[in-house]
């Protein structure tokens, strides 16, 4: 594997379902840095607004459709819609199995959409199955 | 319209007064025809007494004209000598006879008659004598007899009877008139009598009736005021009933939206605990294996309550979470469901019931197979509905009725249908174990169960079926006897309405 960093962005506004999500993606082998946001204006912030995040540096998103202010799906829409962001694999993560809700996130170009509660192995899987495409730094497997 | 009401328009129709005026011009008219018949018979028979007496008086005035005729026809021959003065005798001579004859019949028994025709006969004779002796040439002779005078006496008696008869005859005649024209005068009373009493009537009942169509016209000015304000009453109704709508949707959509909202964040925390329990058993598990592979092979001996905190009280307490999250977890996702479905917009197409209750016979025959129970389909007619509503409706009755079965004999379920109407009734029967009466409603509601509870649910199979069966404008019934079996009963419209905003 080479080493090129792949950034993590979660956005999620549930403490517990954050840390639930990291443990998960830690275990699944995945240590690449994960930077936590808990609603949709920061993490917009955090993706065009200047600093933080440059757009150059890969990144795979985990998202939370259900934000206290905004729904994911906006957040979706922008990513999808901006020139640089655009190719940047999004991880749709929600309590919800809406068959609308589903096609709507397909529709607007999310690549992954996984139903909470996670079911752990599916959930690490589609990661792993991501950072095929990305360079996603693996850990050597701990047991 | 009910039969007081009948009764009141013909107690408007033909009121006391006119049923009584009706039956009087009855009366009143069949009396007018006898007394018109009678007066005609009289009229006929006077004016046949008036034409025999003028044929009788023209008869007297032809006698009185055919003797003078006679006489001049005499004279003029008995003075020239000529024949052809004869003629006016000749042709008096074959009338007197037939006039003669014409007044016997009339008055051949009057005196005055008898007389008449005596002085009549002796004229004609002494007519008759002197023309015979003056054809003979005997010319002397005849003008004799004319001078004894017999003949001008005679002429003088039969003209003074003809005065008298034609003086008679001339009153008979005026009688007959003034009897004729006071019959005429009696029959134009009689009518015009009639006529007016028909007048009168006419006016009476006319005045009725107009009276009565003055009431209908009322009536009907009534009527018309009626449905103008029953109209206006449906109006308000429908425009309430709108409303009420309108409110009732809204309020659907509320509840729709809340049950989401709610399922939708209950779920939320719901994760937590399942995550963080994973991570607890998870934790056990590690310690335990550490105790396990590197504490006791090391001779360290754990505590007991230690080892029994970790290895009883904790997997314990954890499953006993799991178990309430996993049931937790499956309410929430059945009312998700519910609400989802009841937003889901209704697509009505041709539903093959045959087809549709195959597929779902084919879908659980490995349950009634282990259940050692046959599923048969009788007629069921096709209808117009929601397919996947139809289909969930069915499914969850079918599959209910494989679940509580009654393990000690072989499962039957029959399913029929029939056209009822603009309905089809669907019953899906079962020999299974029954349902007690005072759960017959229960089990329709959500989360609730009935009987022992030795098969896995959660009490929403019903709940769902009935909610379902609302939004296609349908209905569910259950009749059961315990330990014999249930059947329920769906009914649904023959063509669900289109009403894809309608929420429920």
């Amino acid at each position: 594997m080479n080493a090129v960093p792949v950034t993590i962005l979660l956005i999620e506004d549930d403490p517990g379902h954050a840390r639930l999500i990291e443990k998960n993606v830690r275990r699944a082998g995945v240590a690449n840095q994960i930077t936590h946001k808990l609603d949709g204006t920061t993490a917009l912030e955090h993706l065009f607004g200047r600093g933080e995040h440059s757009k150059s540096d890969p990144l795979l998103v985990l998202l939370d459709l259900n934000l206290p202010d905004m729904s994911g799906t906006d957040i979706l829409a922008r990513i999808k819609a901006d020139p640089l962001l655009r190719r940047t694999p999004v991880v749709v993560l929600t309590t919800t199995d809406d068959r609308t809700e589903i096609q709507r996130c397909y529709d607007l170009g999310c690549n992954v959409y996984i139903t909470k509660p996670v079911e752990y192995e599916g959930f690490a899987s589609a990661i792993r199955q991501l950072g095929l495409f990305l360079t996603v730094m693996q850990v050597p497997e701990q047991d | 319209m009910t039969s007081s009401a009948t009764a009141e328009i013909d107690r408007v129709l033909y009121g006391r007064g006119e049923r009584l005026a009706i039956a009087a011009g009855g009366l009143l008219m069949l009396g007018i025809l006898a007394a018109s018949l009678l007066i005609a018979q009289r009229t006929s028979r006077d004016a046949a007494d008036a034409i025999a007496a003028r044929t009788l008086r023209t008869a007297t005035i032809q006698m009185m004209d055919s003797l003078l005729s006679a006489e001049t026809g005499q004279r003029g021959y008995l003075l020239t000598g000529r024949r052809e003065y004869l003629a006016p005798y000749t042709k008096a001579v074959s009338r007197v006879p037939v006039l003669m004859e014409t007044l016997d019949r009339r008055i051949g028994g009057q005196p005055d008659m008898i007389g008449w025709r005596n002085v009549i006969n002796d004229k004609m004779a002494e007519l008759a004598e002197t023309v015979r002796l003056e054809e003979g040439g005997r010319h002397a002779e005849a003008m004799a007899i004319v001078q004894a005078d017999r003949g001008r006496h005679d002429m003088e008696i039969a003209r003074a009877i003809s005065d008298r008869l034609g003086a008679a005859e001339s009153s008979a005649i005026l009688g007959d008139i003034v009897r004729s024209e006071a019959g005429a005068r009696l029959q134009f009373g009689v009518d015009a009598g009639a006529s007016a009493v028909l007048i009168l009537l006419a006016v009476f009942v006319g005045r009725g009736f107009s009276r009565t169509v003055g009431a209908l016209s009322l009536g009907r000015a009534e009527l018309i005021g009626a449905n103008a304000a029953l109209q206006a009453g449906r109006d308000r109704l429908e425009a309430a009933v709108a409303e009420r709508t309108a409110d009732l949707t809204l309020a659907n959509e509320e509840v729709q939206r809340f049950a989401y909202i709610v399922s939708h964040d209950l779920r939320a925390p719901l994760l937590n605990i399942i995550g963080f329990t994973a991570e607890l058993a998870n934790a056990t598990d590690r310690l335990n294996r550490f105790v396990t592979n590197n504490l006791e092979p090391a001779g360290i001996t754990v505590p007991l309550e230690v080892r029994e905190a970790s290895q009883e009280d904790l997997p314990e307490a954890i499953r006993f979470i799991q178990t309430s999250t996993a049931k937790m977890d499956r309410l929430i996702t059945a009312i998700l469901r519910l609400s989802r479905e009841g937003r889901r917009v209704l697509l009505p197409e041709r539903v093959d019931m045959a087809v549709l209750l195959g597929n779902i016979a084919d879908s659980v025959h490995q349950i009634a197979e282990k259940a050692g129970a046959a599923i048969a389909i009788g007629d069921t007619p096709a209808l117009i509905s929601d397919r996947l509503a139809v289909e969930q409706v069915f499914s969850n009755l079918i599959e209910n009725a494989l679940k509580y079965l009654q393990p000690a004999r072989p499962g039957q379920v029959r399913i029929a249908g029939a056209l009822e109407g603009d309905w089809v009734r669907y019953s899906v029967a079962d020999n299974g174990r029954g349902i007690a009466s005072r759960d017959l409603d229960r089990i329709f509601e959500l989360f609730r169960r009935a009987g022992p509870q030795d098969t896995v649910g959660e009490g929403i199979g019903l709940a769902h079926v009935k909610a379902l069966l609302r939004r296609l404008g349908g209905t569910v019934v259950c009749e059961s006897t315990p330990g014999a079996g249930s059947t329920f009963i769906v009914k649904l419209p023959t063509v669900l309405a289109h009403s894809g905003e309608v929420t429920q």
